[in-house]
């Protein structure tokens, strides 16, 4: 039934700075994981994502959030039923410039 | 037999008499244990010293022992002075003002010295949380252009891949029962 959805997961995830990835459906629950990631997370994804779009009811592009932890960081794109998480970590080889 | 009895009696006495004799000469050499700092307080009392008529020479019998013991008195009462801080004698009324000014100088250095002494905390650290670091440090933190490329390609494929989730069914959902 979700096959095309685990290769879509497995893509994002064969990064070679990505952890892992998630995607929860429009209630929070889990529709999917791969890698080094919690499912629960999905509750808690979805409702950061909800609560940053309220800081702009007339945004059209939807948010992406960035949260840092030491050298990782999560991020959060909630885009019409569905909520992306991607937990990403620089590797000492590729780890790739930030360019403003 | 008698006879014998009154003889050994007799050394017995004389015993006695010398150990008597023997304690009156250690008294002077070194004050002991059983030392008496005051001589004779009930003598020394003025009711009787009124009364009686040989005082004068009982002074002088005990004037080298009262020497020592006032000696001890008063290096008792002086190594007291210095070391202890007596609270119940400063009686702000009774003292003047001179000797009040010097007691609050003498104190107050006293307990400055002590201070300096002890181990001071090391100067605790401001704020209520100390865990946290810097707020500045994150706010310089940039959005890396990667991460919103990755992020809208997921998003993107994710969409379509849900939307394709198909139910294949492969039991039937009603069943039968079984009524005999």
């Amino acid at each position: 039934m979700e096959q095309q959805l685990e290769k879509v997961l497995a893509e994002i995830a064969a990064r070679q700075d990505t952890v892992g990835a998630l995607l929860a459906n429009r209630q929070g629950l889990c529709l999917g994981t791969k890698g080094d990631i919690d499912p629960n997370v999905s509750g808690i994804g979805m409702a950061i994502s909800e609560q940053v779009a309220k800081l702009e009811l007339n945004a059209t592009a939807p948010a992406t959030i960035c949260l840092y932890s030491g050298n990782k960081r999560c991020v959060i794109q909630k885009d019409g039923e569905i909520t992306g998480v991607i937990f990403k970590q620089p590797t000492g080889t590729s780890a790739t410039a930030p360019s403003n | 037999m008698e006879y014998v009895h009154s003889v050994w009696s007799y050394l017995a006495s004389i015993c006695n008499c010398w150990q008597c004799t023997e304690d009156p000469g250690a008294q002077p050499n070194e004050p002991n244990e059983r030392t008496h700092l005051l001589v004779d307080p009930v003598n020394h009392s003025p009711a009787l010293r009124r009364s009686n008529s040989d005082g004068l020479s009982t002074d002088y019998a005990h004037s080298l022992p009262k020497k020592d013991d006032q000696n001890a008195l008063s290096r008792l009462v002086q190594n007291t002075a210095i070391n202890m801080i007596n609270v119940g004698a400063m009686d702000c009324h009774s003292l003047e003002h001179q000797e009040y000014a010097d007691r609050i100088r003498l104190y107050s250095q006293r307990l400055h010295q002590q201070w300096n002494n002890g181990q001071h905390a090391s100067i605790a650290p401001k704020g209520l949380l100390k865990d946290v670091p810097s707020h500045q440090f994150y706010l310089s933190k940039p959005t890396y252009p990667d991460d919103t490329a990755q992020m809208k390609l997921f998003t993107e494929k994710a969409h379509i891949s849900v939307s394709h989730i198909q139910i294949d069914h492969k039991e039937a959902v009603v069943v039968p029962f079984r009524i005999p």
